[in-house]
């Protein structure tokens, strides 16, 4: 068997293998439907329902998609101020950190009466969520440049503009796109828990409505989607990621 | 010597078994604590459970689902929940039955501002309504639209959670669902002009708000528990109704977070809807009930009203 059939089946065969362990315990041990039901009932579920499972994936997907644009596009300009403003990181990076503390419900009252009830809400919990991965990767790949390079450049006379655009910019995506995939997986949990906040659509919208209504296993079918969701997203950034960086091998590889 | 230490140990053992406790019950709340459950903590606060050689404890819940599921799953002994919720987990297979009522009439309503220039229900085409309850809420608040004329479809329904009232007051929401007894008085007391629809003016079936559920099972094995665990709240409820001072001040000892103008009036609106002698057993109650939630798609199947409650362990 070649290396890259079993790197394609191993996941698959454990995941099976998990499912099949839940699937014997729930019904052995007889957990209620109502507390856990076993995967069987849940992918019935999800393919039963699944155009209206999806109808509800495109909204979720859109909030995470802006969010996490919103949220890479203000991460990597905050790393870059703090990279060359001092004083930007002296009062900034403590208040960075500090921002991570705090639960999205104690804001969410404000955001609310700031961005009404659309999709802007929870775009901007996503982009809270998010943004944070990018900018402390941003800052660390900003600086990694080797100072041999950097005194390189500047006596050959580059400016600063050209100093970022074709020595610190470059340098920094492997970093960058190491925070990007974080910041990818976090969007998808910060759109849900904006849609907590205040919605009528989505699939967070929908777990806590199929919550209230008993039927768990149209949440956990909910929570399948929700993971395919970002399961792709994740997969575009690598795709991306890949061919940005096709002259930059990973580690691992 | 000898005597003084001989009255010593007696007093400790005797101190000792005041300190054993009775038999336990864990009752879990439909929703955090507020003044709907005033007799519930009156009397654990005047020891009324205690005298009955009951220990209670009052669980509040993580989710106003939750109540319901655990009580089925018997990791709490009595759950309070809605009539409507109660229903819907019954339709669901849920293993409960009901065995008293906290609260036997109706709670709930819309609640919405002058200010915004809603005077009656035909008002609220095309706005948003907030709620923060399902699955009852939006069946309730789609119930009243439709009994005004107004397609739920012109409206646009928004699962807030918890954040209703400031949602309501910064203008974000046209009207919420809201309890008559908490919401409409918050609003007053920040000076908004509100207007209130109380639900059984619009094709709503009147409903017991807050009942008791338990495992069937527990009925059979705890069966003097709980009438007697009945017994004392509805001596809660009367003793609330004549002593209504100094039992809110009990309450605020139990929850001293809770001592505030608010819940001070919340306490006094919500005396006339506790239920007398926590009865629950009228039959058309529970038949237009079922009734009305099949029709709107809510159960799946009926159920003979006798499964639904038993009135065996009331006082």
């Amino acid at each position: 068997m070649s290396n890259r059939l079993r790197r394609i089946l191993a996941p698959i065969i454990l995941l099976a293998f998990l499912f099949g362990l839940w699937e014997l315990i729930v019904r052995i041990v007889g957990v209620p439907g109502y507390i856990l039901p076993p995967p069987s009932r849940i992918v019935v579920t999800f393919f039963a329902q699944f155009g209206f499972l999806w109808s509800h994936a495109i909204v979720t997907l859109a909030e995470i998609t802006f969010g996490l644009l919103l949220g890479s596009a203000g991460g990597l300009l905050l790393a870059a101020a703090i990279v060359y403003v001092p004083l930007i990181e002296w009062a900034v990076h403590p208040l960075i950190i500090a921002s991570q503390m705090i639960p999205v419900f104690a804001i969410a009252p404000l955001l609310i009466v700031w961005l009404g009830y659309g999709l802007w809400p929870r775009v901007v919990v996503a982009a809270l969520i998010c943004f944070f991965p990018v900018a402390i990767n941003g800052v660390d790949g900003l600086r990694a440049t080797s100072s041999e390079t950097l005194e390189l450049f500047r006596s050959l006379g580059a400016s600063r503009w050209q100093i970022f655009t074709k020595l610190r910019f470059p340098g920094s995506l492997p970093a960058l796109f190491s925070g990007w995939k974080i910041a990818a997986t976090l969007a998808v949990v910060g759109a849900t828990i904006g849609e907590w906040i205040g919605a009528s659509r989505g699939l967070g919208f929908l777990m806590l409505e199929s919550n209230a209504r008993l039927r768990i296993a149209l949440v956990f079918a909910a929570i399948l989607m929700l993971t395919l969701v970002g399961l792709l997203l994740f997969g575009i950034v690598r795709i991306i990621e890949r061919l940005v960086l096709r002259w930059r091998r990973p580690a691992s590889e | 010597m000898r005597t003084k230490r001989v009255f010593l140990v007696a007093g400790l053992l005797a101190s000792l078994s005041i300190v054993v406790v009775g038999q336990a019950l864990r009752v879990c709340l439909d929703f955090f604590p507020n003044p709907n459950h005033a007799p519930l903590y009156v009397a654990v606060e005047e020891g009324s459970f205690a005298a009955f050689g009951l220990d209670v404890e009052l669980v509040v819940p993580a989710d106003p689902s939750d109540p319901v599921k655990l009580a089925a799953a018997r990791t709490i002994d009595i759950a309070l929940t809605p009539q409507i919720n109660y229903l819907v987990a019954r339709s669901e297979g849920l293993p409960l039955l009901s065995i008293g009522a906290l609260i036997d009439r109706n709670l709930g309503g819309l609640l919405a501002l002058e200010t915004s220039g809603i005077k009656s229900v035909q008002d609220l085409a095309g706005k948003r309504i907030g709620y923060s309850l399902a699955p009852l809420e939006p069946i309730l608040w789609g119930t009243i639209l439709d009994c005004a004329g107004i397609s739920v479809a012109d409206v646009e329904l928004v699962n807030v959670r918890y954040a209703t009232i400031a949602a309501l007051l910064s203008g974000s929401l046209d009207a919420v669902g809201a309890f008559r007894n908490y919401e409409t008085i918050q609003a007053e007391m920040q000076g908004a002009d509100s207007v209130f629809f109380p639900q059984e003016d619009y094709c709503i079936p009147p409903t017991y708000d807050i009942i008791l559920v338990v495992h069937p099972d527990l009925i059979a094995e705890q069966t003097d528990d709980l009438k007697l665990f009945l017994v004392a709240l509805s001596e809660s409820i009367a003793f609330i109704r004549r002593n209504p001072v100094t039992t809110f001040h009990r309450f605020t000892t139990a929850l001293p977070d809770l001592d505030d103008e608010l819940n001070r009036r919340s306490f006094d609106a919500t005396l006339p809807l506790f239920a007398e002698g926590v009865r629950h057993d009228d039959p058309g109650v529970w038949e237009a009930m079922q009734t009305y939630l099949f029709e709107k798609g809510l159960l799946t199947s009926p159920i003979p009203i006798e499964a639904l409650y038993t009135a065996e362990l009331l006082p």
